[in-house]
């Protein structure tokens, strides 16, 4: 009987330690999803608020590479958070060895929910001394058990994590008005970023990917058009030539398309409001210079028809050039065209002498003009030299090194006839210099009379 | 059996106090060596036998004879040397006259038939001699013609090593070293220890020992506490971590041991340890974890029990290889790293 009395009132004991163990186990198991709750939100939330905030100032493809990092950040993230929180997250022996080593009771709960566990059979295999160890082990538990409240356990109810969701909510909230401000407004250009003046000749060109913006607005003079036109035309040549459409261009061109219209979603802009930047060029070759300004029709004599045909104004020709695989280049100042003063009729295009009614219409048109006299017919500049157009090019600061700069330009061909044209370079033909005479045909010569018959002997054989 | 019963059943506290008790009686004559004297009286409750190694001059068979005084048990010594037979430690059978005028065969037991044997300088004896031992330290037994004689319990040999002077030695079969569940290590003491020995051993008296049982009942309340032991309840988790313990000091085994891709043990095993522990490893740290977790009051083992107890218990079971000779490693060390790497492995 008293053996019984004492296996049930070691049991109740039991059953209390047990008890304390659920509890504590409760506030671990609490803490640990809060974690895994806390991180995923944070990182959520962080994330999510500088995609945002990289939507408003990153090109697509920058946005593109951002978006990934970042993603990849919160993945990774997010995982470790629930990592934690399925680590930190225990069982009840997992409780008891916690609570074991925090209130250093050395082993007792855990020992005492393992053979709690199967305590019968315990009972059934063992001896009195046995049962009498079990008793007093739970005996001595027991006293201890103001060592092993939940409380003095686990002290926290609320995981630290939580700072850091509070750092992520900070963070959103401190981008947020920046956002709602720039929301569905285009981005301001900063005022040294606004405009670049370049040499012409210092200027790296590239065929443009289909899907780029046409974000870049090119000023310049008549002639240095013209260059620029050449320019563009054998870039495009070679492009094409090498057959640029390949898969990974076409992967590209819609992975760009894809975080554009992202972008487009995030910001609430169009795709007129994005970035603009006007780019002034000048040309700084001072052979080219002299020549054209000696006698630009005389040295290229085929360049008035050839203007016609490389048409950059497709809106001004109404689309009748087809100029396909062609930058497109957008307004070009008019008045800033007419700076300079001197050499009006020398920097003219022979087109703007030849058809100078045409200058009325252009006037209107904001697009680029190789005719700039529209100004009472002054068509001064020609020749692009910078230090009286835009001022010294930014090239000639850097010596004989020089810089490249790529323009993404998008080829837009416009008009009925542009389908299936290919763009033709015009044709330079480079005037000789005074000591050089045209090449003329070698007059034939007589043959002798003494080789008549050896050379008619010959062939008759 | 009956008579233990007979005795009131010892409790966790009669095991630290009478524990504490012999240790004290012992300290009375041997200075310092307070780890060395604790494992010993581990040993002993644990139901083991303890191989003492230590220089000339430290007190070893001071500290066994000692013991066997502070017990009260019946003690006997026997001194290995390369002549020395096994029938010299067992026993044999001799032609003796009876009264009646009869001469027959009879045992003469051997010096084993006692609580305590000091088998000092182990080492010097033959491998065959040494193995006369094997029989009686596993299974309190000794069989001579064919005739088995249980010994008395309780059984507790103390054997000692001289490290030094290895020449003319038999270094201890694996199968005996394994037998031994501790492996105690006497070191030089200090000048503070030795200025003490001096004045207690140079004096005209010597110190006396009180024994802690009266001569009658010191068998029966010692198996009483080795009983005690023997209960003390040993989570599984508990077994398992010795388990683990155990076969981390295989190099077979030992890369399964640690999920931790840091475990620092596994190159110390792989490298030195030609052969780790026996299953008599795990064993020995169960036990020895049951009697750490009694002196501290408590019932059941603790993971703090086992991490303390394995040097002991473990070093003299791996077998080392050339490797660790030429670099200076020991069973120590590789124990050592190995409950490192255990103890970090734990789950948190």
């Amino acid at each position: 009987m008293s053996s019984s009395y004492q296996v049930r009132k070691t049991e109740e004991k039991l059953g209390l330690i047990f008890g304390r163990i659920g509890s504590i186990r409760l506030r671990l198991n609490s803490l640990a999803w809060q974690r895994g709750a806390f991180g995923l939100l944070a990182w959520t939330i962080a994330i999510g608020a500088i995609t945002v905030l990289a939507a408003f100032y990153l090109q697509p493809l920058t946005f593109l590479i951002a978006v990934a990092i970042l993603a990849s950040i919160a993945i990774a993230g997010v995982t470790e958070s629930i990592r934690t929180a399925w680590r930190m997250h225990v069982n009840r022996a997992g409780a008891a060895s916690i609570a074991d080593r925090r209130a250093e009771l050395k082993g007792r709960l855990e020992t005492i929910i393992e053979i709690g566990q199967r305590q019968k059979v315990v009972k059934l295999r063992h001896g009195p001394e046995h049962l009498m160890l079990w008793s007093y082990l739970i005996e001595d538990t027991l006293s201890r058990q103001d060592e092993f409240e939940p409380a003095r356990i686990e002290a926290r109810r609320v995981s630290r994590s939580i700072y850091g969701l509070l750092a992520a909510v900070a963070l959103a909230l401190a981008i947020a008005p920046l956002i709602i401000r720039m929301h569905g407004k285009p981005l301001p250009i900063p005022a040294n970023q606004d405009e670049m003046t370049l040499d012409l000749n210092d200027l790296h060109l590239r065929a443009a990917d289909p899907d780029s913006d046409d974000g870049v607005e090119v000023h310049a003079d008549a002639a240095t058009m013209r260059r620029l036109e050449d320019k563009l035309a054998a870039e495009s040549a070679a492009g094409s030539g090498k057959g640029s459409d390949t898969p990974m261009d076409r992967m590209m061109s819609h992975a760009k398309g894809l975080a554009g219209r992202l972008q487009d979603k995030l910001t609430g802009r169009t795709q007129q409001q994005r970035q603009r930047i006007t780019l002034k060029l000048a040309d700084n070759s001072q052979d080219m210079n002299s020549l054209e300004k000696r006698d630009p029709v005389k040295l290229n004599p085929r360049r008035k028809g050839e203007d016609a045909d490389a048409h950059f104004e497709h809106e001004k020709n109404g689309g009748d050039s087809p100029i396909p695989n062609t930058p497109q280049l957008t307004a070009n100042n008019p008045e800033r065209n007419t700076m300079g003063g001197g050499g009006d009729e020398e920097s003219s295009t022979p087109e703007q002498r030849a058809n100078p009614s045409d200058n009325s219409s252009d006037k209107s048109d904001d697009q680029v003009n190789s005719d700039s006299s529209t100004n009472g017919g002054s068509s001064h500049g020609v020749g692009a030299d910078p230090d009286t157009l835009f001022g010294s090019p930014a090239g000639s600061k850097l010596g004989g090194q020089g810089f490249e700069i790529s323009i993404d330009a998008r080829s837009e061909v416009k008009g009925p006839k542009a389908a299936g044209h290919a763009y033709l370079p015009p044709k330079v033909r480079t005037p000789l210099s005074s000591t050089q005479h045209p090449d003329e045909p070698i007059a034939r010569a007589a043959v002798p009379e003494d080789d008549r018959a050896a050379i008619k002997k010959v062939f008759e054989r | 059996m009956s008579e233990v019963s007979a005795l009131e059943m010892p409790t966790v506290g009669d095991f630290a106090r009478v524990f504490r008790h012999i240790q004290a009686e012992i300290h009375k004559v041997i200075v310092g060596h307070e780890q060395a004297v604790e494992e010993l009286l581990m040993a002993l409750f644990a139901g083991g036998h303890v191989l003492i190694e230590g220089v000339p001059g430290t007190g070893k068979t001071t500290l066994v004879k000692t013991l066997g005084l502070a017990l009260n048990l019946s003690f006997n010594r026997i001194q290995f040397t390369v002549d020395l037979m096994p029938a010299d430690i067992t026993g044999t059978r001799v032609i003796l006259t009876g009264e009646d005028g009869r001469r027959d065969f009879q045992f003469q037991r051997g010096p084993v038939f006692c609580n305590l044997l000091l088998g000092d300088e182990i080492n010097r004896a033959t491998p065959k001699t040494q193995s006369a031992l094997l029989e009686a330290m596993a299974e309190l037994q000794v069989t001579v013609a064919a005739k088995t004689y249980p010994l008395d319990p309780p059984f507790f040999v103390m054997a000692t090593l001289n490290p030094i002077e290895m020449e003319g030695t038999y270094p201890l079969p694996e199968a005996q070293l394994d037998r031994f569940l501790f492996k105690v290590r006497l070191n030089y003491p200090d000048e503070e220890q030795l200025v003490r020995i001096i004045s207690t051993t140079t004096g005209p008296e010597e110190a006396g020992v009180e024994a802690a049982f009266p001569r009658e009942e010191a068998a029966i309340r010692i198996e009483g506490l080795k009983k005690l032991v023997r209960n003390v309840i040993a989570a599984p988790a508990l077994e398992q971590y010795a388990a683990r313990m155990v076969r981390a000091t295989q190099p077979a085994n030992s890369k399964f041991v640690s999920d931790s891709p840091r475990a620092v043990h596994e190159e110390t095993v792989n490298r030195y340890v030609m052969f780790g522990s026996s299953p008599r490893g795990a064993q020995a740290l169960i036990l020895g974890g049951k009697v750490r977790a009694l002196l501290d009051g408590r019932a059941n083992v603790a993971r703090e029990d086992i991490e303390a107890i394995a040097p002991s218990a473990l070093s003299h079971r791996i077998m080392l290889n050339y490797a660790a000779h030429s670099d200076g490693i020991d069973g120590a060390h590789v124990v050592e790293r190995v409950v490192r790497s255990i103890h970090s492995a734990r789950p948190v």
